[in-house]
């Protein structure tokens, strides 16, 4: 991917979207996965989307795959500090 | 409508008691103790820390030498930390600030780079399809398959800083949104609109990578849909 230097401009940053609900659940599912999947949700909104995508087989496929997805990219993202910068800043702090 | 809530999480583990010297002076012994307490504490964080350090430098010699030096700080300045607080997160907000330090003299201007806009669920909408019936293979199957250390790295390191840290945080280490703004200094606000960008970005060059390495089962275009 290549960093589109074209737009120079400063801007403001695109908004996340708003937490709540309207009168489309699958929107509402959609709208804040990322909340779900990050527990930032008050309880009774939390509670409202289990509760959808335990009756909608799109919505809860959708949540599967980016549960998964966060699993991923969490489990490939595990790094070993290396032994020697271990041991080094052991040393120093007297360990 | 209701705000995002911020929920209690990664609540701080009491510290231990301190264990003084009672031969040492009264100044010194307090700081023996504080120091103690510090090396038992921050050294398991080391692999995270070290982890995220990879990312911010994007080179081990770097990563090694941010890690060292945020330990060194950090142990200088633990007497400030204050019990019953977040030790992880104080530990990553001196490696973001150090390598803001280091890192970002080299090049003045900021780093506010524009992601362009990218379609929500980018990453669903092209390969949701493709597990179950066309592959026999469940969604962690495909994903797992899909993409290994190497594109997930890729897609990573190449978000714009501003993005990358806030998605490492959130993806990687499991920080809450409060700690993030904590962790960055910057409105909880701010770090949602980065992860909500960040996070689209980086489906975009998880797909990209693996479309031109040719890691993208052969159904793969089947699954492309013309919407975005």
């Amino acid at each position: 991917m290549s960093n589109d230097q074209t737009g120079t401009e400063e801007h403001d940053e695109e908004q996340a979207p708003v937490a709540g609900l309207t009168d489309d659940p699958c929107f509402d599912a959609v709208n804040m996965l990322n909340y779900y999947l990050d527990q930032e949700l008050t309880e009774t909104l939390r509670l409202t989307i289990t509760r959808h995508i335990e009756s909608c087989h799109g919505c809860l496929k959708t949540y599967e795959f980016h549960t998964e997805l966060r699993t991923v990219v969490r489990r490939r993202s595990v790094t070993r500090v290396p032994a020697e910068l271990r041991e080094r800043i052991a040393r120093e702090l007297g360990q | 409508m209701s705000r995002v809530a911020v929920l209690g999480r990664g609540a701080a583990a009491a510290r231990p008691a301190s264990t003084r010297d009672p031969n040492q002076t009264l100044v010194d012994s307090a700081h023996m103790a504080d120091q103690a307490d510090f090396a038992e504490q921050a050294m398991p964080l080391m692999d995270g820390l070290y982890g995220a350090a990879l990312r911010m430098t994007r080179n081990p010699a770097d990563a090694e030498d941010l890690v060292q030096e945020a330990y060194f700080k950090a142990y200088r300045g633990f007497g400030g930390f204050q019990e019953g607080t977040n030790l992880k997160a104080w530990m990553y907000r001196i490696l973001t600030n150090t390598y803001i330090n280091i890192y970002r003299k080299k090049q003045r201007r900021p780093t506010e780079t524009d992601l362009g806009e990218v379609e929500d669920l980018y990453l669903y909408r092209r390969l949701g399809g493709l597990e179950a019936a066309r592959t026999g293979r469940s969604a962690e199957d495909l994903l797992m398959d899909t993409f290994a250390e190497a594109e997930i790295v890729d897609a990573l390191e190449a978000l714009p800083e501003n993005y990358r840290m806030a998605v490492l945080l959130a993806d990687v280490e499991e920080f809450s949104y409060k700690e993030i703004a904590e962790i960055l200094d910057v409105p909880i606000g701010t770090v949602m609109s980065r992860l909500h960008r960040g996070r689209k970005a980086m489906q975009k060059s998880l797909f990209e990578f693996a479309e031109s390495r040719g890691l993208l089962p052969r159904t793969a275009d089947d699954g492309v849909s013309d919407n975005g």
